[in-house]
C-alpha cells in the first residue's frame, strides 16, 4: 500500500471512507514541500482549489488578527474548499513544510456522499471559528485515563466461575477454554476466592494432585472493588495488597476480574515510567542514579506481568537513551555518540552501553555511566581516520560479531556530521562476501539468527524467509528474557522452530 | 519540470540478460508529487518456469497473470517520455528499461538523476568530505518511517518524499538540474 494512503486511514475522518471513497481521495492527492515564508493562499483572494493537511514542518493562519500556528496532522483549507468562498485566513509556511493537498473535487465528493465524514468537518467548522482541525492520532492521554475512567469499563471478557467443588483440573479447563488467567469461585451468589494461573503453576510445581477441590487453594477472601471506582484507585488497590487479580463488584454482584496487566495494556504500559523519564533531563549525577534503579525496578516488574519483549526494551531503551543524552550534554557537544549493537537496535531491558564515541576521550564518561548504574560492555573511542582504518581492516578479516554490531550504529547525541560519515563507511561493509559470514558465523540463537537476517537483507533477498526470521528473532529474545523466571514446554518447541528457521536461511544463502 | 520515480524489481543485476518483475512509478511535477496518478504492475518475465512457487519473492501465480512488459511498454513510453527518472541507483534501471523498450520496439532515451547521488553532492555541499549512503540510511536521514525492506510501489513513493526535500536543497544551493543529471551519471 502507498505510504500516504496508510497515512490518511489512521486519520480520524478518512478512518469513516470506504475503500472507493478512499479511491476518490487518493486520486485527487498530491504532496508538496513549501519553503520558510511561502504563502500557501491568501486570505480573500481565490478560493482554494485543495484542501490542505500539514505533514511536516509549520504553518500559521493568520485572518489579519490573530494567528494560530499548525503543526504535523492538522487540516486547513476546508471552509473554502467546502463553500467556495475565498479563504478567510492567510497560509503561510513557517518553516520548511511538506503538505498532502487533496483536491477539492475530490474532497467534496466524498464530503457529500459520507455522512459520517462531513458531519465530522461541519460540527467542528461550528464550534471553531478558526476553521482548522486538530486530526491528531492520540485519543486522550494515557494517564488522563487512570484518573477518569471506570474500572468497570475495562472489563471485556464475561465472568468466568465455578463452584468450591471444582476440582483443579477442571477450573484449569475452564480457564484455558475461556482464555483467561483467572477464575472466581462463587457460592450462594458470593465471590469466595480466586484462583489463578500462577497458583496453578504453583500447585503443578509442588505435585499437588488435580483432583483436589480448587477452593482448597484459591485465594480467599476476595479482594473486591467498587465498579464505579477509578482504574487508579484500582490499580493501587491491587499493589498495595500484592495482588495481581481483583474482583469488580456492583452492589454485591460480581461484574468481573481485571488483571493489572489490563491495567498496564490500557496505559500503553509507560505509566510507572513516564513520570521517571520526565525528570531525567534537568537531573543531577546522584538524582540520575536514583532514577535508573527505579526505571530498573519498574522494567522487572513489567517483566514479570508478562510483557512483550520488544515492547518493553523499547520504552527502556528510549530511557536510557535519555540518560545517557544527559550525561554527555555535561562534557560538550563536539563529540558524536552512536548506539551500536544491541543499544542500536533498542533491545535494552537494563542498563547497558554499547556505543562508539567519535572525537572526544571517553575515560570521564565511562566513570560517570558506570556511577549512575551503567554497565559498559562495549564502548569504544576513535577519530574518523582510526574509523576507516578499522573498516578496512575488517573487510580484509571480517569479524562477524563487530560487523553486526556497527550495522545497527545509530545517531544519539552531539555532531551529526561525524555520525553520517561515520554511517557513510558502513556501506563498505555490506557485500555479497561479507553476507555470508555474517550468515555462516557461529553463536548463540538469537545472535545467528540476527546475523542471518542482516545477511539477507544486505543480499537483498524478499519474501517469506526474512519474515520468518524476524518472527523467530523476537519470538526468541522474548523466551530468553523470561528464562530466569522459568522456560515452558511451549518455549522449547518455539525455540526448536527457530532453530529449523534458522537452518532454512544458513543453507540458502551459502547455495548463493 | 516533469520527473517520473521509478522503482523495479528485476531478476537479477544484469540489465542486458535479467527481466523485469514490477514497475512502479510516480509522477512529479517541479516539487510536487502527484501520489494520485502513480502506476503499478507486476510484468510476466519471459523464462518464467512454474517449479517454484514463490519467484524472487514474488507470487508465481500473480507473475503468471500480469502483462509482459510489451502489453505495457505502449503505456511507459506515455508516462516516461519526456520526463526525467529518478530513482535509487537509477543508471540500472534506466539501463534495464531501455533494453526492455527496445525489445519492444519502442525508442526511448532518458536522462536520470540518482537520489544517493544528489544526496553525496549536496552533503558535498554541505561541507561533508564524499559520504555515499543507501536507500536504508536515506530513509533514516530524512526522518521517513520504514526500516525495513517495503514494496516496489511504497519505496518510489519515499524515493519520490526523499527527491522533493533534495530539489528544494539545491535550489537554495544553486545547483542546477544539469548538475544534478550529470552528478548521476556513471
Amino acid at each position: 500500500m502507498l505510504p500516504p494512503l496508510e497515512y490518511l486511514k489512521s486519520l480520524k475522518p478518512f478512518s469513516f471512507l470506504s475503500d472507493s471513497e478512499l479511491k476518490e481521495i487518493l486520486d485527487g492527492l498530491e504532496s508538496e514541500i513549501f519553503e520558510r515564508g511561502k504563502i500557501i493562499f491568501k486570505r480573500g483572494k481565490k478560493p482554494v482549489k485543495y484542501v490542505y493537511i500539514l505533514k511536516y514542518g509549520k504553518v500559521e493562519l493568520n485572518d489579519g488578527k490573530n494567528s494560530e500556528i499548525l503543526t504535523e496532522g492538522d487540516m486547513f483549507g476546508i471552509a473554502s474548499a467546502i463553500t467556495g468562498n475565498p479563504p478567510r485566513f492567510t497560509a503561510k509556511a513557517l518553516d520548511k513544510s511538506v503538505c498532502f493537498l487533496i483536491r477539492r473535487e475530490s474532497f467534496l465528493k466524498v464530503f457529500n456522499s459520507n455522512q459520517k465524514f462531513s458531519e465530522f468537518f461541519t460540527k467542528l467548522l461550528e464550534r471553531r471559528l478558526v476553521s482548522l482541525l486538530k486530526l491528531s492520532k492520540k485519543t486522550s492521554s494515557d494517564l488522563n485515563m487512570l484518573y477518569t475512567a471506570k474500572v468497570s469499563d475495562l472489563i471485556s471478557k464475561r465472568l468466568v466461575y465455578c463452584s468450591p467443588k471444582t476440582k483443579i483440573a477442571e477450573a484449569a479447563k475452564i480457564m484455558h477454554e475461556n482464555r483467561v488467567g483467572s477464575i472466581v469461585i462463587i457460592e450462594n451468589g458470593k465471590p469466595v476466592g480466586i484462583f489463578t494461573q500462577k497458583d496453578l503453576i504453583r500447585l503443578v510445581a509442588n505435585n499437588v494432585p488435580l483432583d483436589e477441590e480448587v477452593s482448597k487453594h484459591m485465594s480467599s477472601p476476595v479482594v473486591e472493588i467498587d465498579a464505579d471506582a477509578t482504574v487508579m484507585d484500582t490499580y493501587l488497590a491491587m499493589t498495595s495488597s500484592g495482588i495481581n487479580h481483583i474482583v469488580v463488584v456492583s452492589n454485591g454482584d460480581v461484574k468481573g476480574v481485571i488483571s493489572t496487566r489490563d491495567i498496564l495494556l490500557k496505559l500503553g504500559s509507560s505509566s510507572s515510567l513516564l513520570s521517571l523519564s520526565r525528570r531525567i533531563p534537568t537531573a543531577s549525577i546522584e538524582e540520575l542514579k536514583e532514577i535508573l534503579s527505579a526505571v530498573v525496578d519498574s522494567v522487572e516488574d513489567l517483566i514479570s506481568r508478562g510483557f512483550d519483549f520488544s515492547e518493553l526494551a523499547k520504552i527502556s531503551s528510549g530511557i536510557y537513551d535519555l540518560v545517557i543524552k544527559r550525561v554527555l550534554k555535561m562534557f560538550g557537544s563536539n563529540l558524536c555518540w552512536i548506539q551500536i549493537g544491541k543499544s542500536g537496535r533498542r533491545e535494552n531491558i537494563y542498563p547497558e552501553v554499547f556505543g562508539v564515541v567519535l572525537n572526544a576521550k571517553t575515560d570521564d564518561i565511562r566513570l560517570t555511566l558506570e556511577r549512575i548504574g551503567f554497565r559498559i560492555v562495549n564502548l569504544e573511542s576513535y577519530t574518523l581516520d582510526d574509523w576507516r582504518e578499522i573498516v578496512r581492516s575488517l573487510i580484509a578479516n571480517p569479524n562477524a560479531r563487530k560487523i553486526s554490531m556497527y550495522l545497527d550504529g545509530r545517531f544519539l547525541y552531539g555532531d551529526k556530521r561525524l555520525y553520517w560519515e561515520w554511517k557513510s563507511e558502513i556501506s563498505k561493509l555490506r557485500s555479497r562476501r561479507i553476507a555470508k559470514v555474517l550468515a555462516t558465523s557461529n553463536g548463540t540463537l538469537p545472535e545467528s539468527l540476527l546475523n542471518c537476517l542482516k545477511a539477507v537483507r544486505i543480499l537483498g533477498i524478499n519474501g517469506d524467509i526474512v519474515r520468518e526470521l524476524e518472527e523467530a528473532y523476537s519470538v526468541v529474545m522474548d523466551i530468553e528474557l523470561r528464562r530466569s523466571f522459568g522456560i515452558s514446554k511451549v518455549d522449547e518447541i518455539l525455540l526448536k522452530e527457530a532453530s529449523k528457521i534458522l537452518q532454512r536461511a544458513k543453507e540458502m544463502i551459502s547455495a548463493l | 519540470m516533469r520527473f517520473s520515480v521509478i522503482d523495479l524489481e528485476t531478476t537479477g543485476l544484469n540489465p542486458k540478460k535479467d527481466e523485469i518483475l514490477s514497475i512502479a512509478v510516480i509522477p512529479m511535477e517541479g516539487t510536487r508529487i502527484l501520489i494520485g496518478k502513480h502506476f503499478f504492475t507486476f510484468v510476466r518475465p519471459k523464462k518464467l518456469k512454474g517449479d517454484s512457487i514463490k519467484y524472487h519473492g514474488i507470487d508465481f501465480k500473480v507473475l503468471n497473470s500480469a502483462p509482459t512488459f510489451c502489453e505495457i511498454a505502449e503505456k511507459i513510453r506515455e508516462m516516461l517520455g519526456g520526463t526525467i527518472l529518478v530513482g535509487y541507483a537509477v543508471q540500472f534501471d534506466a539501463k534495464i528499461l531501455r533494453n526492455h523498450l527496445r525489445k519492444c520496439r519502442i525508442k526511448l532515451s532518458f536522462k536520470a538523476i540518482d537520489i544517493a547521488r544528489v544526496e553525496s553532492l549536496l552533503m558535498r555541499m554541505e561541507g561533508y568530505g564524499f559520504v555515499k549512503l543507501t536507500f536504508d540510511d536515506l530513509l533514516e536521514k530524512y526522518e521517513l518511517e520504514g526500516n525495513f525492506r517495503h514494496s516496489a510501489l511504497a519505496d518510489a513513493y519515499y524515493t519520490a518524499v526523499i527527491f522533493q526535500h533534495q530539489l528544494k536543497k539545491a535550489e537554495e544551493h544553486g545547483i542546477s538540474l544539469d548538475d544534478l543529471i550529470r552528478a548521476s551519471m556513471d
